[in-house]
Formats: C-alpha cells, structure tokens, sequence
C-alpha cells in the first residue's frame, strides 16, 4: 500500500503545477483576472492552427496566445526566446491570451541576447542600429553580411554579434518589422 | 508476500501512468491542440542503406575541419555549409577556410570566386513573364492561406448539425438524381454558392451537370462550360486525383466508426467541383476555400467545394490545380475540421510543409510539370537565399515551394515510396504512410517530421542536402543518397519524381536541363551567409595532395557536409 500512496503522491505532484495554473492550487498561484499586468517568458512558436497567433511557452509549459499590436513583430520570432511584459485578455480557442505591450528577446540561439533596432544606412556601407535609448551602435560585418542587411535598411531587426565599444561585430541577424512593406498586386491574368 | 509486492509495483506503475499520462499529453501537443485527432503510431523506420565508399560524405559540426583528398589529381568536392536550426534569421555569418597540406598556394584570405553556369540575375529581370505569373499565383496563395488561418480559429460544426433531421429526404447525394446534390437536406438540381469570399458577387445559382460516386460538378447559371470539359475533369478527378490524393495523405472519418469523412464538410458523400468565371476575380485557375468550412461566417457555404474558373481552357493545368488544392482540402479536414468537432483544436500544417505535400501531390498524380520551371528557375538559382522552413504567408516564395517539395519527396523516397497501378490507382511502399502520418498528428512541420521521422528533422535535412548535392552526377556508390529514378505515371504519361541534374518535361511538355542549385567555385578562404534551415553549395577543385576544410561561425547550430562529386 505504502507503494501506491507514493505512486498517488508523485503523481498529484506532477500534475499540481497544471492545476495551480488553472487556478486550483495554492493561493497566490491562481490565474490572474482579465486586464492585469503579468510579465511572462519563454520561447515563441508560430502555431497556425492557433489562430495565425505567436504563442509563447513559458516557464511553467503554459501556452499564451500573444496578442495586440506587436503581435506582427512577435510572428517574426519563431524559435527566439522573449521576455515580455502584457495584460491577461480572455481565453481563445481554450488557450489563455496575453496583450504584449512590449518585449524584449532574451536568447536567439546559442543563449544569446541580440541588440534591437532600426537599421539604418549612412552614406554607401556605414550600417547603424539606431536604438532609443540605449544609443546607437555602428555594425561591422563583412561584405556578404552587409549585402543581406542592405535588403533591410529600414526595418527594425534583432542582431547578434560582439560589442566593442559603440561597435557590434555582427555574425546573425533577422527582420522584425518594415514601415513599408512591399505589396504586389496581381495582374489580371489568369494564374493558379 | 513476493506476489503481492510484484502485483503493488504493476498497480502502482499503472496508476502512475494513468494520472501522469494526461499531464505529458498536454505537454506533448505543444504545437498542436487539445482533442485532436490520435497520434500516429509512432515514427517509421528508415530502411538501411548499403555502405557508403570512404570519403564521400562527410558531414562536421562548424569549427571542426575535414579531408579532402586530390591525390588523384581530378577530384572534386562540394563543401556545403547548413543551419539545421528554426531560429528565424535572415542571415548567419559563416567562413570556409582552405588549407593545403603544404601550407597552402590556395590557402591565402583572397575571397576571389566565380559564379558557375547561367544567367544569376533575379528571375524579374531573367523572365518577366514568369516572374510576374508567379507573382500572381503567390498572390492567390496568400489570400488563400489567410482564409485558411481565418477558419481554422473559427466554430465548425459535424455536418447536419442546424439541420432538423425529421424534415430532412436525403442525406447523401447519392440518394438523390443524376443531376442532382443533397443540399440541406433536400435533393437540388440547383443550389446557391455564396461567392463573396473571392468575388464581388455575393451569391451564385450553380446546377449541377454531372454527378458521380466522388464527385458533381457544378456550373454557374451564367457561365457555360462545354460538356466535353465537364466529363473530362469528373473523369479525372473520380480516377485519378481523388484517389491518388487520398492515397497519399487520407482521408479519415469525422468521428470514429463513422462513415462521414473528414474533408466532407456537408456530409453528402461527394466533393463539389464548382465552374464558375467568378474564379478569375482572383486570378486563379482555381481554388479551395478553407472558410466554407466555418459555421459562423455568413459568405461560408458549409460545403467542401473546389472552384474552377469557368473559362479555362487547359485542362491539365486544370487538373494539375486540383490535385494541389484538393491536398489543401484534405489537410484541412483532418488537421482542423475533424479536432475541431471533437471539442479540440485544430491545427494548421505549417506553410512549407502544406505547400511541400501540395506541390508533391501535383507530381504524384502525374502533372508535375509546373514542379521542373519552378526547381529550374526558381529554385536552383535561389536555393540558399531562403530557409526552408518559411511560416508567415508573407515570405511564401516559389523558390520556398519548390525546397518543401524536393523535401517531401525525399522524405516520402526515403520511407520506400509508392507504385502505381496500370490505372493509377496507388500502392503504399511506405511513403504514403509518412504522408498520412503528417495529415493524421496534431503536431505541425519540423515536429510532425519528428514525429514521422525516425531519424529526425535534423538528420532528414542532411540527408536532403545530400540528395540535392549528389542527385544526377553519376557518382560511384552514390546511388542510396541520391533521389529515386523518375517513375513514369501510367495514366498520364508523365514524369513524376524529381531530377536535380539531368533532363525532364516541364508543363509545356518541353525538356528542360536541370544543373541544379548553383554553386560557387571557392579559389580561396571564403565568407558568406545563409539564413537558418537553408544550405549554400561550394565547389572546390584544382587542388593537390590533401586539403583540410573549415567551417567557422558563431552560430551555435551550424554544420557543414564535405561531398566528393568527382
């Protein structure tokens, strides 16, 4: 019997975490109500069947659909891990939702946390990450880099690499957002 | 005593599976959703390859190096750097270095190299017509896809379900007219279809022409189809396409132990094919319509339906598109519709993975044509410009297309494929049961490979790189890692499968000399980038004695393949 009791007991406690997020465990732990602030981190994944929604895991293995206005930005993310801070909206499809007001990006691989900007070009090869606060940084990159970044001066991007000074030497980087994107109007042809 | 604490241990292990299998089921579905469908039954097994010649492949993790031996003094190596990883990135910086046994005439920091082969301008500029045609259908394919993410978040219900049932004299077509559909419930010779998804028309009077045990077809009252149009693509579809596209990917029961199916959205035991010019608002051939499954949009006819533009004049682009759109119904139907009505949720297939099997599908039931000038023009001059694993419509690409496609196949190739019957029916080798694996789990691209997979994503993406870097060079003892010789499909004649080097028909019927991706020939140390899931093809020869070649970056998740081709 005293088997079984362990058995019973490992198992209660294994599932006590998906319990306390539904709001049955200790208190303290329960959901938070609709329109509170939470601040929450994990991984993105862009689930399709979710709704075209980015969901963030986070680090009790809750599934967030993540809303609002930076939800474009987030969808870009795929794989990256982020810390954002939010509101609670209701549930979607049975899945919690979460506003992000605003995030940052904690690990885009190897455990590294890449600088945020809008890429800017100044003169025929000078690529600046002008960032708000933080002040601006000067990347240096080689040729082929730089090609691949030409193609996004302009948009906001994440970018890894090693800060010297005001300097980022840049070994990865991806797109988050373009002011203006570019939009192709079909013809009237006929095609599949 | 013995006994008893044997038969406490199975009790308890028992119990202990039971209260903690739902709490790893939850966790498992990650990309997928609650009450889907039952998972597959778990990853295939890869057959085993005969034994490899020495030195002919060998694949390194970035900042480790590899042999190349020009002892011969003719030999040529691929090196070919890759990202395995599903970090989004646009770009990862990496660098080749070249070093000669003797320190190293080809060893110096010059990054002088030269394109090999053809015309590397973008396609735009290289074949405006083709580029804008592919502009157009990526266009469709988008406003297609949206709608699809649009009713995959919608309430669907079974088929029937606001119908009374007590007033109801027909459920199925079948027990209906020669000319005629179950329509809520009533047999109809013609029925309203609400076209205000994808036309300026709110509704249409469609009658119906033609009906058969798969299928009717449906033409709009204002447009006129000629009749021989109608008996060939109700031909087509009933022998070919439907039962080559349900061999592959399934067809499963809405509810177990059921006879509806889950692509049959209105429960009348056909697909409707629908004629109607109002196709050509979109600038399509054709279409599926993923919001005819919702219950709650007003425009949704809550009927599987495939549009066809009523003026269409080449029947086997015709075809060729329902065998494509009808992988899309089917995939829809058994990863969102049928989890849906259980009380779940859906999943939509990632966009790479639904447009790799939707391209295969062309190829499979035997109009692959439009494949070859999408690998010949698109593809094989963009093959590292993008990642294979493309999700946001956004960056839907035909060269993108054309990657998930070879992917597919190599995959399906590797899991002992499909024959064909003299009529074109299907015969499972293995491949089809992959197929139907990604269809049937409720887990959505790299982790339905994984799942599907034995070896895994990652390992799949190598031996697809392979593929691609040795496919159609007559290397010795490469046979096993290249993709299988073209089947010839016996109904329509063509090819289907996929060449990287050599000779196939395009759509035109035309032949095309595939040369596959395009390689730069490394005459010293070099550095590029590539974004993730994607993998560039470096060509070095010339060289003498034995050379070492290093990969370095910074990335964490950066490999590189050293690949004898001569």
């Amino acid at each position: 019997m005293r088997g079984l009791a362990i058995c019973v007991s490992l198992a209660l406690s294994l599932l006590a975490p998906d319990a306390a997020a539904r709001g049955k465990g200790k208190k303290g732990k329960q959901d938070k109500p609709k329109g509170a602030e939470v601040v929450k981190e994990g991984k993105i994944r862009v689930v399709r069947g979710m709704g075209a929604e980015p969901q963030l895991t986070d680090q009790n293995d809750k599934r967030h659909l993540c809303t609002g206005p930076l939800r474009e930005e987030l969808l870009r993310l795929h794989g990256h891990k982020v810390k954002a801070w939010g509101t609670v909206g209701d549930k979607k499809l049975m899945i919690p939702t979460f506003r992000v007001a605003r995030y940052e990006i904690t690990d885009s691989g190897g455990g590294r946390k890449p600088m945020v900007g809008m890429l800017r070009r100044e003169g025929k090869e000078r690529y600046i990450l002008e960032r708000q606060k933080e002040g601006n940084l000067t990347i240096k990159a080689r040729a082929a880099f730089k090609r691949r970044l030409e193609s996004r001066v302009g948009c906001k991007i994440w970018i890894l690499g090693d800060l010297e000074d005001s300097t980022l030497r840049a070994y990865k980087f991806g797109w988050i957002s373009c002011k203006a994107p570019k939009v192709i109007k079909p013809r009237k042809e006929t095609s599949k | 005593m013995q006994r008893n604490r044997l038969v406490h241990r199975v009790l308890t292990l028992a119990l202990a599976g039971l209260l903690v299998a739902p709490v790893l089921s939850c966790n498992g579905t990650e990309e997928g959703g609650d009450g889907g469908p039952p998972k597959s039954d778990g990853p295939s097994t890869t057959p085993d390859l005969p034994p490899l010649p020495p030195g002919l492949v060998t694949h390194k993790n970035a900042g480790e190096s590899a042999e190349a031996d020009f002892s011969g003094g003719t030999e040529e190596y691929l090196v070919v750097p890759y990202s395995v990883s599903d970090v989004a990135a646009s770009a990862i910086d990496f660098e080749i270095k070249i070093q000669s046994g003797g320190g190293g005439a080809d060893g110096g920091i010059g990054t002088s190299y030269h394109k090999l082969r053809w015309d590397t301008r973008p396609l735009k500029l290289r074949n405006p017509g083709l580029w804008a045609y592919w502009q157009r259908r990526l266009a469709v394919e988008r406003w297609q896809r949206g709608l699809a993410e649009r009713a995959a978040r919608a309430k669907m219900r079974a088929p029937g379900a606001d119908l009374d049932k007590t007033l109801a004299a027909c459920t199925l077509s079948s027990e209906c007219g020669a000319t005629e559909v179950c329509h809520e419930g009533q047999c109809a010779a013609t029925v309203k279809i609400k076209t205000g998804e994808f036309s300026s028309t709110a509704e249409i009077n469609a009658e119906v022409k033609k009906k058969g045990t798969l299928a009717a077809i449906l033409v709009d009252s204002g447009d006129t189809v000629d009749q021989a149009n109608i008996d060939a693509m109700l031909e087509k579809f009933e022998s070919l396409i439907h039962p080559c596209d349900v061999g592959l990917y399934d067809d499963p029961p809405l509810k177990d132990g059921e006879k509806t199916l889950s692509s049959d959205r209105n429960g009348d035991g056909i697909v409707w094919l629908v004629f109607t010019s109002k196709v050509a608002e979109q600038n399509a051939v054709g279409f599926f319509v993923a919001t005819d499954f919702d219950d709650t949009n007003a425009k949704s006819n809550k009927t599987d339906i495939l549009y066809i533009d009523a003026g269409i004049t080449e029947l086997e682009k015709a075809y060729s598109t329902m065998a494509h759109e009808f992988q899309h119904l089917l995939n829809f139907g058994s990863k969102v519709y049928k989890p849906t009505v259980a009380g779940g949720q859906g999943s939509l297939e990632a966009l790479w993975l639904d447009e790799g099997q939707a391209h295969f599908a062309e190829d499979a039931c035997g109009w692959g044509g439009e494949n070859v000038t999408l690998l010949d023009q698109e593809v094989f001059t963009a093959f590292s410009d993008g990642s294979l694993l493309v999700l946001d419509k956004a960056d839907d690409s035909a060269a993108m297309r054309g990657r998930a496609f070879t992917f597919v196949r190599w995959l399906f190739e590797k899991q002992g494929g499909i024959s064909y019957e003299s009529d074109g029916k299907i015969t499972d080798k293995g491949g089809a049961a992959l197929l139907k694996s990604f269809h049937k789990t409720t887990k959505l691209g790299i982790e339905a490979v994984n799942e599907a997979y034995a070896d895994g994503f990652k390992k799949a993406f190598e031996g697809w790189i392979t593929a691609v870097a040795l496919d159609g060079r007559g290397v010795q003892g490469a046979a096993a890692l290249e993709f299988a010789d073209l089947v010839k499909h016996p109904v329509t004649g063509n090819d289907t499968g996929v060449v990287i080097r050599g000779t196939r028909k395009d759509e035109s019927s035309a032949d095309v000399n595939l040369q596959g991706p395009l390689e730069e020939e490394l005459s010293g140390d070099k550095q590029d980038t590539i974004p993730n899931a994607s993998a560039k093809f470096f060509l070095l020869k010339g060289q003498t004695g034995k050379v070492t070649v290093t990969v370095t970056t910074q990335e964490a998740d950066f490999r590189f393949a050293l690949i004898k081709i001569k």
